[in-house]
């Protein structure tokens, strides 16, 4: 990105800034060795987790400033191909330019990433990384986010040699399914491999060809890092992932140049802060910090999601207990479409009798406490992986329920209300109608309350009071109005009359009976023999713990998982095996043992090999800090940021550039 | 704690048996007599209905039947007399359709469209029927006398239909334009049940309100009148059934029943069979669910069973 000025003595300045490669391509040839060094530098910076930037600049003189710019200002008012004309006139300008220096800029991890990355890969979400930033700077800031493991398998695909990606995509492909098999059948779960590529290598990958191949890649990795992505590259990764993994994505930036990336994705998450807005406002859900990503999953989106079935489901059954009634009287009206109900009733049904009870449990039930969701991210995986099948057997299961309920709405009281008591009067069909929906109503209700997870005032008033009595009290006196009012008709007395019978309220509680025998027992036998994970920590949090009960409850900290016997713990390995599976020009250091715990080959740590840095030359100092380790069971963490700021390394003078803007 | 679902269901059970126990009891007393008259009451030179149907609408033919019921045991007053019709699908949508509520209350000053409901049987010729509609065209006018030993039992006709129908339903205006009350076929009108005595207004005729109020299957009883006195046991009831209506055009058919009642209605073994039937269940749930506990027991919170990355694990992870 450049800017053309002219200061006040009428000399006309391009200055530039950009990214390391982008800018040491348009240098001048006479440098004198400056570029070398700020490449080195540049280095070091990233390796400290610095994003670095290059400045240049360069004298334009008039003549040729007006050709350009005239070129310019017809590009930029072209009709077509607007966008190439205009990147065609900047490059033809940004060229022969000086360097000036390289900045480094310290984005400093916000509070708890760590945690919230740890949360989210024991949740089962895998999560990539696209940033713009160098391989250095990205892989500094994964290691210090714990993306990045030090015991990690690695495969690297950099920008040096691009015609030989497609092959090292297939390479890198077969020996990643090995990898995974051979980890699936030693029982050990989560794969440790990842995948660094960088934003040239990137395009050559997400061509038609090599699509397919690198997203298989990825799917067998733990974590993905792109490097040096362009905003375009970020949106057509998360295009590739959705379209072919099946998977749900979410897309998390906080800056102008995620937007395209949160649009892509099925779910897009803007951080709001100091970066602007562009973000947020592209965005589904906003944030404040990175770290609230996990409340958002764990917890809120997890009760969404069991609430939003929930809703579904219950829906659909209520009206199923309702309107079947209609198909049934159908074969006893002489399929004449005759309806069961007044249509007092009707209307009201979905209105108020079942409306608030519904609401309620949709909106406020939380199946397990919010620190306890956050505390076991495993719990999580009940909202993912939903399959077809799984689909039709929930919905299965609720749409059994309701024809089960509507027939024992229907057929009891057609079973048995006939005769009004000791007047010998009869009944006609509205009065079976009104009894039918009466026993409606309650089981209707009576399933919310089998469905509640957490008890409440609200949940227990919309449903008993608001929704039940009201009925029982809405029924007499629209029977009354039904005297006078002409629409309320057929519901003339109907009520009283009912409500004289014993047969009717004999008729509700064995209908309640009936009706709730099947769905209780099959409920409390899954949860007897088939516990779900909540299911376990709802016991928990009501005070049981392995079968014995303490008054002390509360909500359910990290469930420790214990596990399965006789497995190697894989921490325990050494630093980094590498073995690069890259073109050569990447050297590997042959072993020069300087410690007893190292194995006889030894294996190179990240940081060596990406920065060709020779063990030797790492200084006392560094060592002392605990920025290397040589024998580790992995980098905790691979910079010390607060410590970056405190001790800062010196850097090597150079030669002054050429031409250098003299500050007034 | 969380309750024992033990407990529940031993709770429901007890619940179900008491009173599947004790509902069959009190049934037990009511006697219901049922008689099929509408074969028998047409002579036997008439084979199929098609000569049936011709016999009922013939004006001149002698439509007494005289018909023998016993008593099978002691029979308490009150006694109710219904008539009861099969095949006859007075809940359809057409049909419970085919009335005015406005013009039941308020006689003729209801306008023609209020009446829109009761086409065909709106208009004769072009005045207006009251009370007009398929339901109150298609009235029962069979009649039935009881005799025991020579006396005549009186059979009360009144207060057999709802109170509120009669005081807020039906309004005190005479029958006006009823095509039954013309002889048949005449100015196109069909006959298509009883005639209403046009001196008789609406209000004060039960049996019309009785049987406005559409029943709820095709096999329905209709109140017609009630016996104050109690019958003996072995009791010859000689009854003179007047056989007027035709339910011989859709193969229906037509039954005089006696009954008694008791708190709960009727006889209808449904109830007491059902609360036996749901209180089984529950016993043999409840055996089972101890059961299960006894042998498979799972102590609650216990963490074995919680979930392990990547498995869906009903059974406790490691043993």
């Amino acid at each position: 990105m450049s800017i053309i000025c002219k200061s006040s003595d009428g000399r006309i300045k391009l200055y530039c800034k950009g990214a390391d490669t982008a800018i040491l391509k348009r240098l001048a040839k006479d440098q004198g060795g400056i570029a070398e060094i700020s490449v080195k530098h540049m280095e070091e910076f990233a390796h400290a987790g610095f994003r670095t930037l290059c400045i240049a600049e360069r004298e334009i003189d008039e003549a040729e400033f007006q050709s350009w710019a005239s070129r310019f200002r017809v590009a930029s008012v072209a009709l077509d191909d607007r966008d190439e004309k205009l990147a065609e006139a900047a490059d033809s300008i940004e060229r022969e330019m000086v360097l000036l220096g390289v900045t480094a800029v310290e984005d400093k991890l916000q509070d708890g990433v760590q945690e919230t990355v740890t949360l989210l890969a024991q949740a089962g979400i895998k999560l990539w990384v696209l940033t713009g930033d160098k391989l250095e700077t990205a892989v500094a800031i994964g290691l210090a986010c714990k993306l990045l493991v030090d015991s990690m398998h690695l495969f690297l695909l950099c920008e040096s040699a691009l015609n030989s990606v497609p092959q090292m995509l297939h390479n890198m492909l077969d020996e990643a399914r090995q990898r995974a098999h051979a980890r699936t059948s030693s029982g050990v779960d989560a794969s440790d491999m990842a995948v660094i590529i960088e934003g040239d290598s990137l395009s050559v990958a997400l061509e038609e060809n090599n699509r397919m191949n690198f997203l298989e890649l990825c799917q067998e990795c733990r974590t993905v890092v792109c490097c040096r992505v362009s905003p375009l590259q970020k949106a057509l990764v998360t295009q590739l992932v959705k379209e072919n993994n099946l998977a749900v994505t979410l897309a998390i930036g906080d800056g102008a140049n995620d937007v395209a990336m949160i649009r892509a994705a099925h779910i897009g998450i803007g951080i709001s802060g100091r970066e602007g807005m562009a973000a947020v406002l592209a965005s589904d859900y906003a944030i404040g910090q990175f770290r609230f990503l996990a409340r958002l999953l764990l917890i809120h989106g997890r009760w969404s999601y069991k609430r939003n079935k929930l809703l579904v489901m219950y829906a659909f059954y209520k009206n199923i207990v309702c309107v079947m009634g209609h198909c049934y009287l159908a074969f006893y009206s002489g399929l004449s479409a005759q309806s069961l109900y007044p249509t007092a009733l009707i209307s009201t049904y979905n209105l108020f009798w079942t409306s608030l009870p519904t609401m309620v449990l949709s909106t406020l039930d939380q199946d397990v406490h919010q620190l306890t969701a956050e505390s076991n991210p495993q719990l999580y995986a009940e909202t993912q992986g939903e399959k077809i099948q799984s689909f039709f057997k929930e919905a299965g299961y609720w749409f059994l329920s309701g024809f089960w309920h509507s027939v024992v709405v229907f057929f009891f009281p057609l079973a048995s209300i006939e005769t009004m008591g000791g007047n010998g009067m009869l009944n006609g069909i509205f009065n079976l109608g009104v009894a039918a929906y009466t026993l409606c109503v309650v089981i209707v209700n009576l399933k919310i309350v089998f469905c509640t997870n957490s008890f409440t005032v609200l949940s227990i008033f919309v449903v008993w009071i608001v929704s039940v009595l009201s009925y029982f009290i809405f029924l007499p006196v629209i029977s009354l109005m039904g005297q006078t009012i002409g629409s309320f008709n057929d519901l003339s007395d109907v009520g009283f009359k009912l409500y004289s019978s014993a047969s009717f309220w004999l008729l509700l509680l064995l209908g309640v009976f009936t009706a709730f025998l099947p769905d209780w027992t099959f409920s409390k036998l899954l949860r007897q023999c088939t516990p779900e994970d909540y299911q376990i920590c709802q016991e928990i949090e009501h005070g049981w713990r392995d079968g014995l009960y303490s008054e002390n409850s509360g909500f359910v900290g990290p469930l420790v998982r214990r596990p399965p016997e006789g497995s190697e713990e894989r921490n325990s390995q050494d630093s980094a095996m590498l073995e690069l599976v890259s073109f050569p020009t990447r050297k590997v250091r042959p072993s020069q043992s300087d410690s007893e715990e190292l194995p006889s080959r030894r294996r190179m740590t990240w940081r060596e090999v990406l920065s060709e840095v020779e063990l030797e030359s790492i200084s006392r100092a560094e060592m002392e800090q605990g920025w290397a380790r040589r024998v580790s069971n992995g980098f905790e963490v691979v910079t010390r940021h607060s410590d970056v700021t405190t001790v800062p390394r010196p850097l090597e003078e150079g030669p002054l550039p050429v031409l250098r803007l003299r500050t007034a | 704690m969380r309750p024992s679902p033990l407990l529940s269901m031993w709770g429901g059970t007890n619940i179900s048996l008491s009173l599947g126990f004790f509902l069959p009891l009190l049934l037990v007393q009511v006697v219901e007599i049922v008689d099929e008259y509408q074969t028998a009451c047409i002579p036997s030179s008439y084979t199929n209905n098609d000569e049936r149907v011709q016999y009922i609408q013939d004006v001149n033919t002698n439509k007494l039947c005289t018909r023998t019921l016993t008593v099978p045991k002691h029979m308490k007053q009150p006694i109710f007399v219904y008539y009861q019709l099969e095949n006859y699908y007075q809940n359809h949508r057409r049909y419970v359709k085919s009335r005015s509520d406005k013009q039941l209350l308020n006689g003729d000053s209801t306008s023609s469209t209020d009446t829109e409901t009761c086409k065909p049987e709106q208009f004769l010729g072009e005045l207006p029927i009251i009370p007009c509609g398929l339901i109150a065209w298609s009235l029962f006018n069979d009649t039935y006398s009881f005799t025991s030993g020579g006396h005549a039992i009186t059979i009360n006709k009144k207060g057999i239909s709802w109170k509120s129908d009669r005081e807020h339903k039906f309004g005190s205006f005479y029958p006006q334009n009823f095509p039954n009350n013309l002889p048949n076929n005449q100015n196109g009108s069909l006959i298509g049940g009883a005639s209403l005595d046009p001196n008789v207004s609406l209000n004060e005729n039960e049996d019309l309100i009785v049987w406005m109020r559409t029943a709820a299957l095709p096999t329905f009883r209709k109140l017609y009148g009630r016996i104050d006195q109690n019958l003996n046991a072995h009791t010859q009831l000689s009854v003179q059934i007047s056989n007027n209506y035709n339910t011989y055009s859709f193969d229906g058919k037509k039954k005089l029943v006696l009954s008694t009642t008791s708190w709960l209605g009727g006889k209808n073994d449904f109830l007491g069979v059902a609360y036996i039937t749901v209180g089984s269940f529950c016993i043999f749930l409840a055996l089972a669910f101890f059961l299960l506990h006894w042998k498979h027991p799972r102590p609650l919170g216990d963490t074995k069973y919680s979930l392990s990355r990547g498995h869906k694990v009903g059974k406790p992870v490691a043993n």
